[in-house]
C-alpha cells in the first residue's frame, strides 16, 4: 500500500500513485555534484606537479585542509539538497484529486490540489531527444474555464499517467453524476 | 601584513556553523515532509554519516596543527627575497 503525509485526508481516499521527476533529472544534478567534487582533486594533482612540498608547509597543508574540508561540506550539502529537490517535488494522484506538491528551495513549499471531478482535458507530452529515448515528459490537466494548466513536469511515463487519470475522472464523474 | 592563520580557522569554524544551520534545515524538511519509508530515513542517515566523517577527518587533519603560525601577504621589495 503506498504511504504518504496526504494533506487533508479525505474519507475513503486511496493513493493511487505517488509521482516524481524521472531519475534521469535526478542523475543529471549527482553528475554535475561528482564533477564538482572531482574538481579540487585534478586542482590539487596540478598543483603538486608544479609545488611538490605543499602538503609539507607550515601554512599551506592547514589551508588546504581547511579548503577541501569546507568544500567537501558544501558539495555534500549541495547534493543532498538536489536529491531533496527531487524527491519533496510530488505528484499524487489520487481515488478523488491530484496534489501538486512542490518544494522550492531551503524556504518555499506550494501545495495545490484539483478535483477528479473538475478535470476536462489531459495532455501528455515526449519533447526532445532525451525525453523520447528515456521516456519521460509532461502531462498537463486542464479543467473547465480555467486558462492555467496543472502540470506534472519530466514525470516517468506520461502516456500511462494520462491514461490512469483519464480513468479515474470517468469514474469520478460516474459517482458525483449517481 | 601577516594574518594569523587562527583566523582561517575561525573562518572555517563559521562555515561550519551556517553549513550546520541549513544542514539542520535540510534534515528537518526531509524528515517533517518526506514519504514515510526506508529511502527517506536512509536518505537521512546517509547524510549525517557522510557528514560526520567529513568533519571527524578534517579534525584528526587539524587537531595537530601549531595555530600560532601567520600568513605573510603583501611584502615588498627587498622582504620577497630575504624571507
Amino acid at each position: 500500500m503506498l504511504e504518504y503525509r496526504l494533506p487533508g485526508r479525505l474519507p475513503g481516499e486511496k493513493i493511487i500513485k505517488i509521482l516524481r521527476k524521472d531519475l534521469f533529472v535526478l542523475l543529471g544534478k549527482f553528475t554535475l555534484a561528482v564533477v564538482l567534487a572531482g574538481l579540487p582533486v585534478l586542482v590539487g594533482f596540478i598543483m603538486l606537479n608544479i609545488y611538490p612540498n605543499l602538503l609539507d608547509g607550515e601554512i599551506s597543508y592547514p589551508l588546504i585542509i581547511l579548503a577541501v574540508s569546507g568544500y567537501g561540506l558544501f558539495i555534500w550539502l549541495f547534493l543532498f539538497f538536489s536529491f531533496i529537490d527531487y524527491y519533496l517535488d510530488v505528484w499524487l494522484i489520487t481515488s478523488e484529486r491530484i496534489i501538486d506538491i512542490r518544494q522550492e528551495g531551503f524556504f518555499s513549499r506550494t501545495v495545490s490540489e484539483l478535483k477528479l471531478f473538475q478535470i476536462q482535458d489531459v495532455t501528455s507530452e515526449l519533447k526532445g531527444f532525451f525525453k523520447f529515448i528515456f521516456r519521460y515528459g509532461d502531462v498537463q490537466v486542464q479543467t473547465a474555464g480555467e486558462a492555467q494548466r496543472f502540470a506534472f513536469r519530466q514525470i516517468p511515463h506520461p502516456e500511462e499517467v494520462r491514461d490512469i487519470i483519464i480513468k479515474l475522472v470517468e469514474q469520478n464523474k460516474k459517482i458525483h453524476a449517481a | 601584513m601577516t594574518i594569523p592563520l587562527i583566523a582561517f580557522l575561525f573562518l572555517y569554524l563559521l562555515f561550519v556553523f551556517i553549513w550546520l544551520v541549513f544542514s539542520l534545515i535540510a534534515l528537518y524538511h526531509i524528515l517533517r515532509y518526506g514519504q514515510i519509508n526506508f529511502t527517506t530515513w536512509l536518505a537521512a542517515c546517509a547524510y549525517i554519516a557522510v557528514a560526520a566523517m567529513i568533519l571527524f577527518f578534517s579534525y584528526q587533519s587539524l587537531s595537530p596543527i601549531d595555530w600560532s603560525a601567520g600568513l605573510t601577504i603583501f611584502q615588498t621589495g627587498a622582504d620577497i627575497f630575504w624571507r
